[in-house]
């Protein structure tokens, strides 16, 4: 068939078909540039991540083996502290994560709006908020463990210098939690970045026509800013939720790998690491991370879920895509 | 009839290529040409691989790497030795991860290997090292090594525990110097008197997380074997009153010593550097540590007799171990006995690590020319105590024990002080009992 037949055929509009030699060569070439990923993905990831399904059936140590079934998951939501550290740690979890992602985003947010302002040294500011971000985990975590020690330690020095008694930070079950989630605040910087993104694709037009209209800077924010910005914010919101859920560096270095005092601060990841490479039980750790999985997988549905409520994309008329 | 290479086909070739790759990644490398088998050996030379580390740094590498090698390969001649570092605080990950690919290391330094010794993943050493040859070892530091009566590794050093006591302290606050006559009374009694809370000076700090020697001393006991114990036994009354006594010392109506996390410096092996305490309990592998940080004057002294006039000390398990797979035993164990001769033993004590040897013949060695001696310090403090010292208690699953069961309940009697030693300790001694019925 000739191409022209094609045409006729098929009506006014029709995109003609390439040569099917050219157009093997370029799927050929698609899947070649698209195959690294996918057998790196396959053999890192998704190979892995069979492989601990299946030792999640298994009580191991790697050495051996014995089948159980689902014992390590109903072992794993034993309500027992000294059978499983499962509602512990995940409530420990579930308090960083909830107490952490509103100040990072709020945090990162604010500095964004901030200097995304025409102002000097703009770019300077830019590179010293975004800094602490990239500072590596372990080397933050010990400039944060001075901070917080209770004796000599400026956060505490702060408090004095107010007249507020310092409290023993991560020396407390009440407060080493809170510790982490200040810490947290550090990190500010990387969602600084993706929302000066975002700000800076909002069309300027407008807010000189909300100006004109008579619009104050909080109904800019509230009626332009927000709303433009609800896609970035709803990307930000899944990400830091996964990675928030997800906390182990600092917490293994402040804490010397304990999760302490007295488990206050045993993360989930931490809990899995411990029982994975300290007790060498890699079936219930696998069992463990599963868990981690589903929930995680939940969480992300549901902001998802909730999204039609709170993000509004540009293609959409009412609410609905055009 | 042109073919497309369809999605499905596609993804099929990916899959075999994945699945390929995973598996000539689990196979074990070959031999190379011409050689007798192991780690890539020649017909002449043997070659073997040992993980050490001196965790000082480079130097401390270079001490194995430049003259602890080389003396082994010049006595060896047909042994070649491949240096692998094991400085990593995980290192024994590495090491289980190593053991469960086949390719453990053929003579290893390690802690603690329990893992690896119930798993038979270590060479069984009984049949190389006789009883004459272990006389000299302290029985405190064999404990760790045997499994079911078999002997799995032999001990490297020593790190026991002695008292420091600061010499500027005790000469501004009129106290006498301790000597090895004192009791916990009359420690209590300098404590007392060397403690000035609002200046940030202590009598002592309460090392909680070595508590074990304590309730030796007093004449109680931890759990109902040396070793993989499935019953504590810390409820019994001179074991509680052991653990009271001490803790009274932080939380008492006379605190003499600051709470965990109070001092300005961190983890108990550097609190006495930072000068504001009296005494404090520290642990022989500190010495040169103490030589190079403290800016005040000091020593070491015997750990004090408890009320009932007993002593106890404390060391732990570390050595030297070979791979239950390893294809060279005998160069394995002509390497674990060069480590462990009494000359390495010297070579280790009097060197930049300042290791406490093992061996009972090297005391004097440690007690009149290691660093620590010659700069005038009572360093034998650490060999006096010997006799007296026993392996810090393990129970059986013992990291699963202690993060799930005595750390937390640990941590809430002495670093919140929620709950009453008494209380506190029931809770380990249940629960733990309990786990194991």
């Amino acid at each position: 068939m000739s191409i022209s037949t094609d045409s006729r055929r098929l009506g006014v509009g029709h995109v003609p078909r390439k040569p099917r030699s050219r157009q093997r060569s370029e799927e050929l070439m698609a899947y070649l540039l698209i195959s690294p990923w996918i057998i790196g993905f396959a053999l890192f990831i998704l190979g892995p991540m069979l492989a601990s399904f299946g030792l999640s059936f298994l009580e191991t140590n790697l050495f051996s083996w014995e089948y159980v079934g689902l014992k390590n998951y109903t072992t794993l939501f034993s309500t027992d502290a000294t059978r499983s550290l499962f509602w512990v740690s995940l409530y420990n979890t579930v308090y960083y994560v909830f107490f952490s992602i509103p100040l990072t985003i709020g945090a990162g947010f604010f500095i964004a709006v901030l200097l995304n302002q025409d102002m000097r040294g703009r770019s300077a500011y830019r590179v010293i908020y975004y800094l602490p971000s990239i500072i590596p985990g372990i080397a933050a975590s010990v400039v944060w463990l001075y901070l917080f020690q209770p004796d000599f330690g400026v956060i505490n020095w702060l408090f004095s210098a107010v007249g507020i008694e310092g409290v023993r930070w991560l020396y407390d079950p009440r407060t080493a939690k809170m510790a982490f989630v200040i810490m947290s605040v550090w990190g500010a910087g990387g969602n600084m970045l993706i929302f000066l993104a975002g700000l800076q694709g909002i069309p300027t037009e407008l807010y000189e026509a909300a100006k004109i209209d008579g619009a104050v800077a909080w109904s800019r924010l509230r009626h332009i800013t927000l709303p433009l910005m609800s896609p970035t914010i709803f990307f930000v919101v899944i990400t830091n939720i996964i990675a928030s859920f997800q906390v182990f560096t600092n917490v293994y270095v402040m804490t010397n790998g304990d999760g302490g005092p007295a488990n206050s601060t045993m993360m989930y990841v931490l809990h899995i690491y411990l029982v994975a490479f300290r007790q060498y039980r890699l079936g219930y750790a696998s069992a463990l991370a599963w868990v981690l999985f589903v929930i995680l997988l939940l969480f992300t549905l549901l902001v998802f879920k909730s999204s039609s409520l709170w993000v509004y994309y540009e293609t959409e008329v009412g609410g609905k895509r055009e | 009839m042109n073919k497309q290479l369809s999605r499905r086909n596609f993804l099929y070739l990916t899959g075999m290529t994945a699945t390929s790759g995973l598996l000539a990644a689990c196979t074990t490398a070959a031999p190379q040409a011409g050689s007798t088998g192991g780690t890539g050996a020649t017909a002449e030379q043997i070659t073997i691989r040992l993980a050490e580390g001196s965790w000082i740094g480079p130097e401390g590498i270079a001490f194995w790497t430049d003259e602890i090698i080389p003396a082994f390969e010049a006595a060896n001649p047909d042994i070649k030795v491949v240096y692998e570092s094991a400085e990593s605080p995980d290192y024994e990950d590495k090491l289980y991860t190593q053991a469960v690919a086949g390719d453990a290391p053929d003579v290893f330094f390690v802690w603690w290997s329990a893992g690896l010794m119930e798993e038979g993943q270590l060479l069984a050493l009984d049949d190389y090292f006789d009883e004459e040859y272990m006389a000299d070892f302290y029985p405190g530091n064999i404990v760790g090594q045997t499994y079911e009566g078999k002997l799995y590794g032999i001990p490297k050093y020593i790190s026991t525990v002695a008292m420091a006591y600061n010499k500027d302290i005790l000469d501004a606050a009129g106290v006498a110097y301790p000597d090895a006559t004192w009791t916990w009374d009359n420690y209590l009694e300098a404590y007392r008197a060397t403690t000035d809370a609002e200046a940030g000076q202590w009598g002592t700090y309460v090392a909680h997380e070595y508590p074990y020697h304590w309730v030796w001393a007093n004449g109680g006991e931890w759990m109902d074997t040396d070793l993989f114990g499935t019953k504590c036994l810390l409820n019994e009354e001179k074991a509680l009153a052991a653990l009271k006594w001490h803790h009274d010392l932080i939380y008492g109506t006379e605190p003499v010593s600051a709470p965990p996390g109070g001092m300005g410096t961190f983890g108990a092996h550097s609190v006495f550097s930072s000068g504001k305490v009296a005494f404090a309990e520290s642990h022989s592998w500190v010495v040169t540590n103490y030589m190079s940080q403290n800016t005040f004057n000091w020593d070491f002294i015997d750990l004090p007799a408890a009320p009932g006039g007993s002593r106890a000390g404390l060391t732990f398990v570390n050595g030297y171990s070979s791979y239950a797979g390893t294809k060279q035993p005998d160069a394995a164990v002509a390497l674990i006995k060069f480590l462990t001769a009494p000359e390495q033993a010297q070579t280790m004590a009097l060197s930049l690590l300042g290791l406490q040897p093992a061996r009972r013949s090297m005391d004097e060695v440690w007690n009149t020319e290691s660093e620590g001696a010659k700069a005038g310090y009572d360093v034998s403090a650490f060999t006096r105590i010997m006799d007296d010292a026993r392996l810090v208690p393990i129970f059986k699953d013992d990291k699963q024990i202690l993060t799930e069961i005595y750390n937390p309940i640990r941590d809430q009697i002495w670093i919140t002080n929620e709950l009453s030693v008494e209380e506190g300790t029931q809770l380990i001694v249940d629960r733990i009992n309990e786990r194991f019925a």
